[in-house]
């Protein structure tokens, strides 16, 4: 049977990651060879220049700066009296954003499901009592 | 974002990747695929890589996306329910006919002699010059030039670039 | 001396009067047994809108028109009978005051939901989720300035996802 889409996006993270570290599970032994490979064709397809190492470099160090800056305003604003993030993390936190938002849309769902039920019905009583009306 | 430290801060978690889209897919060929998919994806997008502070965690992230929309697109077609936002879903090949034409291309450089695979892998992945690759192989220029020659050569003959 | 004393008094009822804010109840009740608590900083919500986004949205769920909104997400959720009574009551004190406005409301299985939200015009400023049942109760408090139409949006896919 095949898994329940909607049960594999609500898991969270840390089960992913615990699932990635199963030793038991094999690995194509050519998996990481033929990644290279898939990667090497899109090159070679898009016909993309290449870029010298240098170039590489100096954006790798941009990226790194502009990292550093924000974890530098990230503990001046934990001096200002705010509670202290719960994750170190970005993408932990997202992860846990996105859990949020499916967990109220959750709760939200019988009742707005039950709204529109209700507009059905009135719809279909409005066009009962027209034809009513009408036939008089 | 060199090839080596893509290798380094991505690659180097492809198991682990593997093993997620297994879990979530149940088939070796479409765990295999959707792994393939995601580090091409994010090759393509290695520049933007850096601001990535959990390599890992993002790979895991991504390729349960990639293996819920493998999901929703073969729970789509089995109810005969054909969504075009799930059709156009942009794809690191420009079409179906694209994608066919890339795994061949894939195929071809995967079959390739270890030297002629080895050169190609290492001007494309890793962006390296002719010198560099010498100095690392130990082959001459004029070598490593034939060899990747020959490797291109023997792909365009395939009549699919 | 009376006079300061007076006055003294009266701003400390004054502070003690003022709104109840996601920030408040947050603190109040995160470091308590059985209280599972999460908070996103602004900092955090902006290293977040900075996460290379090749493939992170799950399905149509896509967050990122939301984060770059957002200033904070406070989340306490309490399997703590003794807690529950009283963050409740510091819930509907913090949506009583104000201009909160309840938008939906919802009796399912022994478990009601309420949907609160302050509005600007067409932004949503807060954004407060409530769930109690036999032993649990949830707070959710999204701040920020959220247009409206794009949490709608949101909503409305993230239902779509089942």
């Amino acid at each position: 049977m095949a898994k329940n889409e909607y049960d594999i996006a609500k898991m969270p993270l840390p089960e992913l990651e615990k699932m990635g570290d199963d030793a038991s599970v094999i690995v194509p032994a050519d998996l990481k060879e033929d990644i290279l490979s898939e990667i090497a064709a899109s090159e070679i397809l898009s016909e993309k220049s290449v870029e010298t190492v240098e170039r590489h470099h100096r954006r790798f160090v941009l990226g790194f700066c502009a990292a550093a800056a924000v974890t530098v305003l990230f503990f001046v604003m934990d001096d200002m009296g705010r509670p202290k993030d719960t994750f170190d993390d970005p993408l932990t936190a997202y992860v846990e954003l996105e859990r949020t938002f499916q967990y109220i849309s959750d709760k939200m769902r019988p009742g707005v499901e039950k709204v529109d039920e209700l507009s059905r019905v009135i719809e279909k009583s409005g066009a009962v009592l027209g034809k009513v009306t009408d036939n008089r | 974002m060199t090839g080596e430290e893509f290798a380094d801060r991505f690659l180097v978690y492809s198991d682990s990747f593997y093993r997620v889209a297994l879990y979530i897919l149940e088939s070796d060929a479409d765990a295999k695929d959707a792994v393939q998919e995601m580090y091409v994806r994010l090759w393509k997008a290695r520049d933007t890589l850096s601001a990535v502070k959990n390599p890992k965690s993002y790979g895991i992230v991504m390729v349960r996306n990639l293996c819920l929309d493998k999901l929703r697109s073969s729970s789509y077609r089995n109810t005969e329910l054909l969504r075009t936002d799930m059709m156009s879903e942009e794809t690191p090949y420009e079409d179906i006919s694209g994608k066919e034409r890339f795994r061949e291309v894939a195929k071809a450089i995967s079959g390739l002699p270890e030297r002629e695979r080895t050169v190609l892998l290492m001007k494309v992945f890793d962006g390296l010059t002719y010198d560099e690759i010498s100095e690392r192989t130990g082959m001459s220029n004029l070598t490593l030039r034939v060899l990747l020659s020959n490797a291109r050569r023997k792909i365009r003959k395939l009549k699919i670039v | 001396m009376n006079h300061v004393i007076l006055t003294v008094a009266m701003l400390f009822f004054t502070a003690a009067a003022y709104s109840q804010d996601g920030k408040d109840i947050y603190m109040k009740y995160s470091g308590k047994e059985g209280v599972s608590a999460v908070y996103i900083s602004p900092s955090m919500f902006k290293m977040i809108g900075k996460i290379p986004d090749i493939h992170l949205t799950q399905g149509n769920m896509n967050l990122a028109p939301i984060v770059k909104s957002l200033d904070g997400l406070y989340l306490i959720d309490s399997g703590n009978s003794a807690v529950n009574a009283d963050l409740l009551s510091e819930v509907k004190k913090m949506v009583s005051s104000g201009k909160f406005e309840l938008v939906m409301q919802a009796k399912e299985d022994g478990e009601t939901m309420n949907i609160y939200t302050l509005d600007d015009g067409d932004t949503v400023r807060s954004f407060v989720f409530c769930a109690v049942s036999e032993g649990e109760c949830t707070f959710i408090c999204l701040d920020g300035n959220i247009p409206k139409a794009e949490l709608e949006k949101l909503m409305a896919s993230a239902m779509a996802e089942q």
